[in-house]
């Protein structure tokens, strides 16, 4: 084994837990993604709809979703 | 559709009969008269078994014969043997009587039912018994519009025997007249070809009829006025020995295993007896010549004489077969046996699964499953919906407006079917396993023992739902029907969701998170619907008993939805998944939820 090899090997054990943050921080910004694309798909449909009743559940899955958002925004502020 | 062209055929040839023979009219309605007598009579004897009958069921049968004398007591009075079976099988089916007893009491019940031709023959036909019907009919129809019950129960009993006498007066009147017309006695028949037609033709009248009395009686007329010979007669009155067994075996249909099973041993008896009678019929027709003889019956007097064979032969069969009560009730117990309900097994719990944490996890995870789809099928069935239907595409409010009718259900059986059994193994599964492992697996199957325990709830609560549901799903009130069309709205919703994260479907979609809406919804929809009932109490559009029972429904559909939630977040969300371990960091509180839900109280 060269000493660069070792060097990165020893490089990767220290950072171990920044690694995992990473990884973390990536996920959870993943989720934030899929969960605004759901956001835009169901603010269209709202436009889209007329049935009060459905406006309603769709308006509330809005305000679950962008709650939801927030919430992960808060979480990776934190990290 | 055999049954029911059958049936419009034999009206069919009745009105052809009625518009080709004024005679024929008179006989047949003798005959419906008598029917209609003999319900009557039970209907009026019923009033008394409330405690009368019971009573006294319960304190002759300690011996043999006390039993048989009860059976020949009651059916002579009653002139049917209906009743008292229906009291047997209640008493064999509570225990209170075993089957031998039972079948001790049918016997004598069959030997009374023998003293209606001796009643007939030795009474009704040699006096004006049309006369002693008409005041007997006047004093019921008074007794039965007084208010005490016993009265009533005593009118009814007189119009039963005014009806009884019409209806023998008709008959005999009938086959007077059609003597004037058509001479039925140049079709008699003799021989063992006569012997075995006419016991058909007795058999099949007795089928039709559904009741030996009244075909004994049809039988006596016809002899006394000579329309059939006596050999025939015999053989008649054999046949419909044989063919009251249909009555025995119809009523059998409904009742439970003990009820068939004395139904079948009334079979046996008439069916032994009658192949008796077949086989050693000169020696039955010498024995009552005898008999007749020491009883002062004139030879000629064949009405009384095959009243005499008609007891004799079913005396002869008692008497034989009264002994091998014992053996016949074992027989039929070991041959008629209970067929135990389909109980839904587990499917994926065996002990070798107990061996390995993960396999054992993994099994009672299957199984949870299994329940699931088992409860979930109760529940939609419950709310008058089936599962294709709420797991399509289609608009739920339509698919719901498929179904504006719904069905009884019996929960209560479907839940000894289709859950207890699956729940009870997955306890004693997880019981002997939990305990025993390092605490991740032990973990995982407290929580899955929860998730069973959350669907066994929902299929209760489903049960409370059940009662409102039935009854106001047909009201009048157009509110109450749209409230509980909301209510079954909601419970298929939360199954529709809940199948899209069972089935993966949304696994792009944040499975853990698409529970958030779902629990946002109910959450919702329970305010929404307190709302909505208070409104409609306030208005008047609905009563306040009706709207608190709405209430309560609308507690039962959310404990409902609450637990297939609280039970799917543990079963269908694989929190093994990265992509679900972020999630969790997402996923709101209860609190934050109420704080989206209403925004201005926080």
């Amino acid at each position: 084994m060269n000493k660069i090899k070792l060097l990165s090997r020893l490089q990767d054990f220290f950072n171990a837990d920044k690694k995992k943050k990473k990884k973390r921080f990536e996920e959870i910004e993943g989720v934030i993604k899929k969960l605004k694309v759901k956001e835009n798909k169901i603010k269209k449909m709202l436009n889209a709809c007329q049935d009060v009743e459905m406006k309603k559940a769709l308006q509330l899955e809005v305000n679950i979703i962008q709650a939801q958002i927030d919430k992960g925004k808060t979480v990776l502020k934190d990290l | 559709m055999i049954k029911n062209s059958l049936f419009f055929l034999l009206l069919g040839l009745l009105a052809l009969g009625f518009w080709l023979s004024a005679d024929f009219k008179t006989i047949v309605a003798g005959i419906a008269i008598f029917l209609f007598g003999m319900l009557s009579l039970q209907q009026g004897f019923k009033a008394f078994t409330g405690g009368t009958l019971e009573r006294i069921l319960r304190n002759t049968t300690d011996s043999t014969i006390k039993r048989l004398l009860f059976g020949i007591t009651t059916t002579t009075l009653m002139q049917s043997s209906s009743l008292l079976s229906v009291l047997v099988i209640s008493f064999i089916s509570a225990g209170l009587l075993d089957l031998a007893a039972g079948i001790g009491i049918i016997f004598g019940a069959n030997l009374g039912t023998t003293t209606g031709a001796w009643l007939v023959a030795g009474f009704g036909l040699k006096v004006d018994i049309a006369g002693y019907a008409m005041p007997l009919l006047v004093f019921g129809v008074i007794l039965q519009l007084t208010k005490q019950k016993n009265l009533q129960g005593i009118g009814q009993i007189l119009l039963g025997l005014g009806f009884l006498f019409l209806g023998i007066q008709y008959m005999k009147d009938g086959f007077d007249a059609f003597k004037g017309n058509i001479d039925l006695s140049q079709y008699a028949m003799i021989g063992m070809r006569g012997l075995l037609t006419y016991v058909l033709v007795g058999i099949v009248i007795t089928v039709i009829i559904q009741a030996s009395g009244a075909t004994m009686v049809l039988i006596i007329a016809a002899l006394a006025s000579q329309q059939i010979s006596y050999e025939n007669a015999l053989a008649l009155a054999i046949g419909s020995n044989i063919g009251t067994t249909i009555t025995a075996i119809l009523g059998a249909l409904g009742a439970n295993i003990k009820g068939k099973r004395l139904a079948g041993a009334h079979v046996l008896f008439n069916v032994f007896t009658g192949v008796l009678a077949i086989v050693l019929l000169d020696q039955f027709v010498w024995l009552v010549d005898v008999l007749c003889h020491y009883a002062g019956i004139a030879t000629d007097d064949y009405t009384l004489k095959l009243a005499m064979f008609h007891t004799v032969f079913n005396l002869v069969g008692v008497i034989i077969m009264l002994p091998v009560c014992e053996p016949m009730a074992r027989f039929l117990e070991k041959v008629m046996q209970e067929k135990k309900a389909t109980v839904d097994l587990p499917r994926f719990l065996t002990v070798s699964a107990l061996q390995y944490p993960d396999t054992a996890v993994e099994s009672v995870y299957q199984e949870t499953r299994h329940l699931y789809e088992n409860a979930s099928h109760i529940i939609l069935k419950a709310i008058g919906l089936h599962r294709r239907d709420v797991y399509s595409e289609q608009d739920l409010d339509e698919v719901i407006n498929k179904y504006p009718v719904i069905k009884d259900y019996d929960i209560d059986e479907a839940y000894e079917r289709n859950i207890k059994g699956l729940y009870s193994a997955i306890i004693e599964f997880v019981s002997q396993a939990r305990f025993t492992w390092e605490m991740q697996q032990s973990g995982r199957l407290h929580w899955l023992r929860d998730a069973n325990l959350q669907l066994v709830e929902a299929v209760k609560g489903v049960k409370h739902l059940q009662k409102n549901l039935l009854k106001q799903n047909r009201s009048y009130n157009h509110y109450l029907v749209d409230e509980y069309h909301r209510i079954r709205y909601q419970v298929a919703m939360v199954i529709r969701e809940l199948g899209k994260i069972k089935n993966s479907e949304v696994v792009d979609e944040l499975p853990l998170l698409s529970m958030d809406m779902l629990k946002g919804r109910i959450k919702e929809q329970r305010q929404t619907a307190i709302e909505i009932i208070e409104n409609l109490i306030r208005e008047h559009k609905i009563s306040a008993e009706a709207g608190t029972s709405l209430l309560n429904d609308n507690a039962y559909v959310y404990d409902i939805q609450s637990n297939l939630l609280s039970m799917a977040e543990t079963v269908f969300i694989n929190y093994a998944t990265d992509s679900v371990k972020a999630e969790k960091e997402l996923a709101l509180t209860d609190h934050e939820l109420l704080e989206v839900l209403n925004p201005s109280r926080h």
